[in-house]
């Protein structure tokens, strides 16, 4: 390829690549230089540099050093077990090799001297336990997603699957949900639920059953109560692309078992999971990845309380940004970050490991 | 298929070209910036009604008020600010913008010709928007903002359910005792609680325990407590947060008080569900909408105790700030003058139901609006105290008094958590 062919191909990229690095690479970068700076108490303008103060803050100084060490210890590994040798050209493995090494060794000296600072200063304050009790909260409401949403997503699909003729209208109705929105979910959701006077405690009292009304939106039943409404919100998701996977399996295979005799148990164990094994793990990530991230429906439904029982990881996040700590606030945005990364790699790992 | 290319091309074609059409030239305008939604049609008839007299246009352009701290901030950072705007937040928010030279000092202006324009305005209204020599924000001593309504936040009884309830609705409650046992007198109207409020809105419950700090401990020991002087943990921080304490065992407080918003708890109030009812002078509009009948005055919060006086957070509603790099200074100030003179701030109080920010205009504030102009010894605002408290330490508190009020926390240990929140900043 000569420069003029090179110059009018690059310029069939260009445009992707100025929105691909305008909205992606530079707000990722930015936030990372964003979570080593602090507003000033007094000009919210006026940004300084603290280092990994915010981190330390979020994880507490022993921890973040232990975190940095194991960090430093797998980097020199993968680089002297020369793991990055699946990189075609050579000299650019060699390159990462390199800088693998180098900031591994980097990490284990900052946790070894964030180790000697804690030892001389007996530092040692507790990780920040609002925020890892809303990241504990929003991995609550992660479970029910992952088991009752999905599995009424899985069913509704098989459901459908079987009474295809009807599946149009019911993939409709039950894709309506998602498409409304959080927020309007939210709001919707809170006058039924309401203590006083909300439509379902009005609804139990009609008929007779008195002693199950709750305060749906009380101490007790706040975070259950959301996790229940996110996955009742969200099971449409689930639903379209479990039924779109259910399609795709040929008909011809339970056919055959047919013949050779199997029931419908041995055909959904034996021929359904297996098949929709990849699809079901892409439900799971996505459930994941969508839940983790919910906001607009807690700010909706019990705007975090009572008394932050409700405040989700990403709200903690909104809320120290609403208090212009601009800098805690992308630090943990790169934590809860790092966090659902590795858990999608981990679980892709997996999938990949079932389906071979 | 080639068809329907066809006409979405016309289509877009034709929406372009309108959209590119020559707008009406009124010449150079100036820019608003606000989040009053409520108020917006009135700004609207105001820059029609400036524009006929002076014929300088005016543009007021409404932003969702969830969003337009965001957009303010962007604004600033691209140097993109309008030449008038509303500044939303603490006062070091204000500070910010004053230090960076982003608004103009208004000092000048306000008291040229023997401070003309600066005696317009009711005090308070004024000094949220100043700033004094040697303030903490290290800000050029002046005033920074131009307010142009009031507000007050105030407890609410309902005059026929207090009357129903047993009590003599000439006579409220004066202290948190006879209040309590007047709200718990609810419980004997069916469908009826003792208090309401918006406490979901967390600000609320800063208002109040405020409100019950300077009641307590006195306006000087709550300062130094934000000073990092009196801990959290001290006795009378513990009283302070026991009020909530007796709210909650009385069992007065509505259910669900605690992600209760405000427009709920108005809702709650003016269908006559509660007796007893904490808000802003904003919430007229509202009661008024939802049921013109609802008969209602105001008191102090009931003191818990007698030594010192509560507080009641009172000041500048709403104030507008001017662009330093402003290219329509003059105008602006022109507009603001105008804005701010005895009819148009007449004209606002009638129409947007908030109390003026002018003096002189008594007779104007009329029926439901007048109870919340009463108890003016009382009222304070966070934006006068020499000192601001960290947020997250004001976090703590609400979230501590929320604990309290579903009986998850005691006093004692909400004041722990606080002073240890405290700590770690000050730390």
């Amino acid at each position: 390829m000569n420069k003029k062919e090179q110059l009018v191909s690059f310029s069939f990229v260009f445009p992707a690549l100025v929105i691909f690095s305008c909205f992606y690479i530079i707000p990722f970068f930015y936030t990372f230089w964003l979570s080593l700076h602090e507003a000033s108490p007094i000009n919210v303008f006026d940004l300084t540099f603290v280092g990994t103060q915010n981190f330390k803050e979020a994880f507490s100084p022993p921890i973040l050093a232990g975190i940095a060490g194991l960090f430093g210890i797998i980097l020199i590994f993968f680089a002297l077990k020369n793991k990055f040798k699946k990189v075609k050209r050579e000299s650019l493995a060699k390159t990462i090799q390199v800088t693998a090494i180098a900031a591994g060794i980097t990490c284990l000296f900052y946790a070894g001297a964030t180790l000697i600072h804690i030892l001389k200063t007996s530092l040692a304050f507790t990780p920040d336990p609002a925020w890892w009790n809303s990241v504990g909260r929003s991995f609550y409401i992660t479970l029910w997603a992952l088991t009752f949403q999905n599995c009424l997503a899985f069913l509704l699909a098989l459901a459908v699957d079987r009474a295809v003729r009807s599946g149009q209208f019911y993939r409709a109705v039950f894709f309506m949900l998602p498409i409304l929105g959080e927020v309007v979910i939210g709001l919707l959701l809170r006058t039924i639920l309401r203590a006083h006077p909300g439509i379902l405690n009005h609804m139990l009292e009609s008929v007779g059953l008195s002693g199950w009304i709750q305060n749906w939106l009380g101490r007790d039943f706040a975070l259950t109560t959301l996790a229940v409404s996110h996955s009742y919100r969200g099971f449409g998701y689930g639903f379209i692309i479990l039924l779109a996977g259910l399609q795709t399996i040929p008909e011809q295979l339970y056919e055959a078992a047919r013949i050779d005799g199997a029931n419908a148990f041995y055909r959904f164990t034996k021929i359904t999971v297996p098949m929709l094994i990849p699809v079901i793990f892409l439900v799971i990530i996505l459930t994941i990845l969508g839940t983790v991230q919910i906001i607009g429906l807690p700010m909706a439904l019990t705007r975090g309380g009572p008394a932050g029982q409700t405040t989700v990881a990403v709200y903690h996040i909104y809320n120290e940004l609403q208090n212009n700590y601009v800098g805690y606030a992308s630090s943990l945005g790169l934590i809860l970050g790092f966090i659902l990364v590795v858990l999608s790699f981990s679980l892709l790992k997996v999938s990949k490991k079932i389906n071979n | 298929m080639r068809k329907i290319c066809a006409l979405l091309l016309i289509l877009a074609v034709f929406l372009y070209s309108v959209g590119c059409g020559p707008a009406e030239d009124r010449g150079p305008e100036i820019v608003i910036w606000h989040w009053m939604s409520d108020r917006h049609q009135v700004f609207l008839e105001l820059a029609h009604q400036y524009y006929e007299k002076e014929g300088v246009p005016v543009s007021f352009r409404l932003f969702p008020h969830s969003a337009y701290t965001q957009r303010i901030d962007a604004a600033a950072a691209a140097n993109d600010l309008p030449d008038l705007f509303g500044i939303l937040g603490e006062k070091r928010v204000l500070a910010s913008f004053a230090k960076e030279g982003m608004i103009e000092n208004l000092s000048p202006y306000m008291e040229k010709q023997d401070n003309k324009w600066k005696n317009r305005f009711i005090e308070i209204a004024l000094k949220v928007n100043s700033f004094e020599n040697n303030n903490i924000y290290q800000v050029e001593p002046g005033i920074y903002g131009v307010p142009i309504d009031t507000m007050s936040i105030q407890f609410l009884y309902n005059e026929n359910l207090l009357e129903k309830a047993g009590f003599n609705p000439n006579t409220p409650p004066n202290n948190l005792q006879s209040f309590i046992t007047a709200a718990k007198a609810a419980n004997n109207i069916p469908g009826v609680y003792g208090f309401t409020s918006g406490w979901g809105e967390t600000w609320m419950l800063e208002c109040l325990v405020t409100n019950y700090a300077f009641n307590v401990m006195g306006k000087d020991k709550f300062i130094r407590t934000i000073k990092g002087d009196v801990p959290y943990t001290d006795s009378d921080w513990v009283k302070v947060f026991s009020v909530f304490k007796e709210l909650r065992e009385a069992d007065i407080l509505a259910p669900d008080i605690v992600t209760m918003n405000n427009k709920e708890a108005e809702e709650m109030f003016a269908t006559e569900r509660a007796i007893f009812t904490f808000n802003g002078s904003w919430g007229v509009n509202t009661y008024r909408q939802i049921n013109p009948n609802l008969s209602y005055a105001a008191m102090p919060p009931p003191p818990a105790n007698s030594k010192h006086k509560p507080g009641i957070w009172a000041g500048a509603g709403s104030s507008f700030v001017l662009n330093a790099k402003s290219h329509m200074k003059k105008e602006a100030i022109a507009f603001l003058k105008w804005l701010t003179d005895e009819e148009r701030q007449e004209f606002l109080t009638r129409k947007t139901e908030n109390l003026p920010a002018i003096k002189g205009l008594g007779d104007s504030v009329e029926g439901s609006l007048k109870v919340f102009s009463q108890n003016q010894e009382l009222f304070t605002h966070p934006r006068l105290w020499p000192v601001t408290e960290n947020s997250r330490v004001i976090e703590a508190i609400n979230r501590g008094i929320q604990n309290i009020i579903i009986g998850a926390r005691t006093p004692k240990e909400v004041a722990e958590e606080v002073n240890r929140v405290k700590q770690r900043f000050i730390d």
